[in-house]
Order: structure tokens, then C-alpha cells, then sequence
């Protein structure tokens, strides 16, 4: 090979390396790029996943100190079932604490099969169970009766109440109280 | 002095002297594109290595996460609960009070026959009331009319038979006080 021919391979195998570099920095740097744009966001998950952690963390403290203690009370106040004969034993149970006769109890009739929550009519995100019933007392008696029912560990509501008085002695009160579930 | 060479021979003499330029700046070229190349390398290495690093901590911290489900279940049950028992309260009746209040304005020798509540103040409450004296279930109107949960009060009807007096009113509730 003459050196004019081996001068202008040298040359040509400096433009070719030239131009194979140029091209592997811009490959090289635009692979950093987009390595980099997913370093970010992996750090961005990995972030929000600690602060996550972290906030579930914080939450189950908070919840074994402040919830565990009162879940009895608000599976009490709430509960999932219906717990029917419970409901039915505390009304029997306050009206006679209150000196009142409780006569006529109906519930509304199961549309379909009976389960824990049959019976009840959706009220908001609870379901209801309404109960109705008559009581035969006095005033006063009827006051204490629905203070007791106000503050029942479970959470009740008096929907509607119809005084009558047909003679001066008795007087028959009509109520309807729903008690509340959320299965 | 004089270059007695050949042309061609003067001229291998400038290529070969051009050649050894050329060859050391290839030289350079292949040196500057490892050292460049070695540091590109590195990086996209480096980086690569990191958010490998980055991913495997997200994936262990996202099964933490998970193991976490059944308590999140648990809290958020509890939560809804909660959520739903303060709705329960705003909308509850206090009719003990309520009754309690009208007791307060009932005028002696005058009682209530029927009154139907419902804790709706945007519907009319019907009370039949009964008193021994013309003048005490007219007192009945103005002692209701008179309490701060009532906005208003008719009289509907004054009747009398053997028991006395027997009067027929409509109340209405102010906003929010009929429960």
C-alpha cells in the first residue's frame, strides 16, 4: 500500500470512528435520558410508596389506640345483623324500666327470604330496620321511655310518634323506631 | 538543498510525514472514544443500577403495602361505620326533648288528646287538645305560639261535649327543631 492510499484509509477510518462515536454518544445519551426520566420516576414511587408506608403506619397506630378500644361500641352501635331479638328484648325491657305496657309490635314483612338483613329498607349508606309499636302510660313515662331509647347502646331512631288519649286515664302511643345496621 | 527525489517519491515522502499525524490523531480519536465511551458506559450502568435498586425497594415496600390489605379493610370498615353513625346522629330525633319542651308550655288543666311527630319542620303537626275551661285551650295557642321551637299556630276548630273543651290546633316547626 502506497502512503497516499494508507494516508487516505487512516482518514477514512477517522471519519468512520468519528461518525460510529458521534453516533454512540447520541445513542449513549439519549439511552441516559430516558434512563434517567425512569430513574425519576422509580424515585418518585418510591417516594410516594414510603410516604404510603409511612402513612399506613400511622394509621394502624392510630387505629389500635383510638379505634380498637371502642370497636365493641360501634359494632354495638352499628352492628352488621340485624340482631332482632336484641332490639326487641331492649324496647320490652326500657318500657317496662319506664312503667310503660308495650303492645303491638310489627315489623315490616320479609320480601323475600329471611337472612341477616332482611326486613331492613336502605336509609343513606345504613340499612334500617323500623319497628313499630304501641305503648299504654303517662307522659312521663313516655319521656323516660324515649330518653332510654335515645340513648340505647345501639343506635335507634324514633321515626314517627302518634299520641292518643282516649280517655283521660290512658293514653296509647304509637312509634315507630328504626334501628339501624351496616352489614 | 536540493531534493533531487522523484515526484512520486517526494510525494510518499509528505504522506508518510502526513500519515504519522493522522496516526496519532487516531490514536486520540480511539483514546477520547474510550474514555468517553467508559464514562457514557458507566453512567447508563450506574443508572440502570439505581433505578434497578429504586424498582426492587418500590416492589418490597408494595408488598409491605399489601400485607397491609386486611387491616386497611378492617379500618376502613370501621371508618365507614363511623361516617355513618355521625350521619345517623345529624338526622336523629330527640322527641324526649321535644315532648319536653311542649310539656314546659302546657297551661295547667290542659292536655294533649293526639299529636302525630315525625321530625319533619317542613310539614304541619295536627294537635288535639283537651282543657277544662274555654279560656285554658285558647291559653294552649298562645303558650305554643310563645315557645322557640314553633314558628307558628292555628287554631282549627273549639269544640265542647261532656269532657270539657276540645280544640283543634296546627303547629309548625322552625327549621330544624321538629326533631
Amino acid at each position: 500500500m502506497t502512503p497516499k492510499k494508507y494516508f487516505f484509509t487512516l482518514l477514512g477510518i477517522i471519519v468512520l470512528l468519528i461518525g460510529a462515536g458521534a453516533y454512540g454518544y447520541y445513542y449513549a445519551v439519549t439511552r441516559i435520558n430516558v434512563s434517567k426520566a425512569d430513574l425519576a420516576k422509580t424515585l418518585a414511587d418510591q417516594d410516594a410508596t414510603i410516604q404510603q408506608l409511612d402513612n399506613i403506619t400511622k394509621l394502624r397506630s392510630q387505629y389500635n389506640r383510638d379505634i380498637v378500644p371502642i370497636l365493641p361500641k360501634i359494632n354495638d352501635a352499628l352492628p352488621k345483623t340485624k340482631n332482632q331479638t336484641e332490639i326487641l328484648a331492649q324496647l320490652q325491657s326500657i318500657a317496662s324500666a319506664s312503667g310503660l305496657a308495650l303492645t303491638n309490635v310489627s315489623l315490616p314483612s320479609a320480601a323475600g327470604l329471611p337472612d341477616n338483613t332482611s326486613q331492613t329498607v336502605k336509609a343513606g349508606t345504613v340499612l334500617a330496620l323500623p319497628i313499630s309499636f304501641q305503648l299504654q302510660g303517662s307522659y312521663a313515662q313516655l319521656q323516660a321511655f324515649l330518653t332510654r331509647v335515645e340513648n340505647l347502646s345501639r343506635f335507634t331512631n324514633v321515626t314517627s310518634l302518634a299520641i292518643s288519649q282516649a280517655e283521660k286515664t290512658s293514653v296509647t302511643y304509637s312509634m315507630t323506631v328504626n334501628a339501624y345496621i351496616k352489614p | 538543498m536540493i531534493n533531487l527525489l522523484p515526484n512520486t517519491r517526494k510525494e510518499d515522502i509528505r504522506y508518510a510525514k502526513l500519515n504519522r499525524i493522522v496516526l496519532s490523531y487516531l490514536r486520540l480519536v480511539i483514546l477520547l472514544g474510550i474514555v468517553i465511551g467508559g464514562i457514557l458506559g458507566a453512567t447508563v450502568f450506574y443508572v440502570g443500577a439505581m433505578k434497578a435498586q429504586a424498582a426492587a425497594d418500590v416492589a418490597n415496600k408494595q408488598r409491605e403495602i399489601t400485607s397491609y390489605a386486611p387491616f386497611m379493610t378492617q379500618a376502613k370498615d370501621a371508618s365507614d361505620r363511623l361516617i355513618a353513625i355521625k350521619g345517623i346522629q345529624v338526622s336523629q330525633t330527640r322527641f324526649s326533648l321535644l315532648l319536653g319542651d311542649l310539656a314546659k308550655v302546657l297551661p295547667q288543666g290542659v292536655a294533649i288528646d293526639t299529636i302525630t311527630l315525625t321530625g319533619d319542620d317542613t310539614k304541619p303537626v295536627r294537635i288535639a287538645v283537651s282543657g277544662n275551661t274555654y279560656n285554658s285551650v285558647l291559653a294552649f295557642r298562645d303558650a305554643v305560639a310563645n315557645s322557640p321551637r314553633i314558628s307558628g299556630v292555628d287554631l282549627e276548630s273549639i269544640s265542647q261535649d261532656t269532657g270539657g273543651f276540645h280544640a283543634g290546633v296546627v303547629i309548625g316547626f322552625k327549621k330544624g327543631q321538629a326533631r
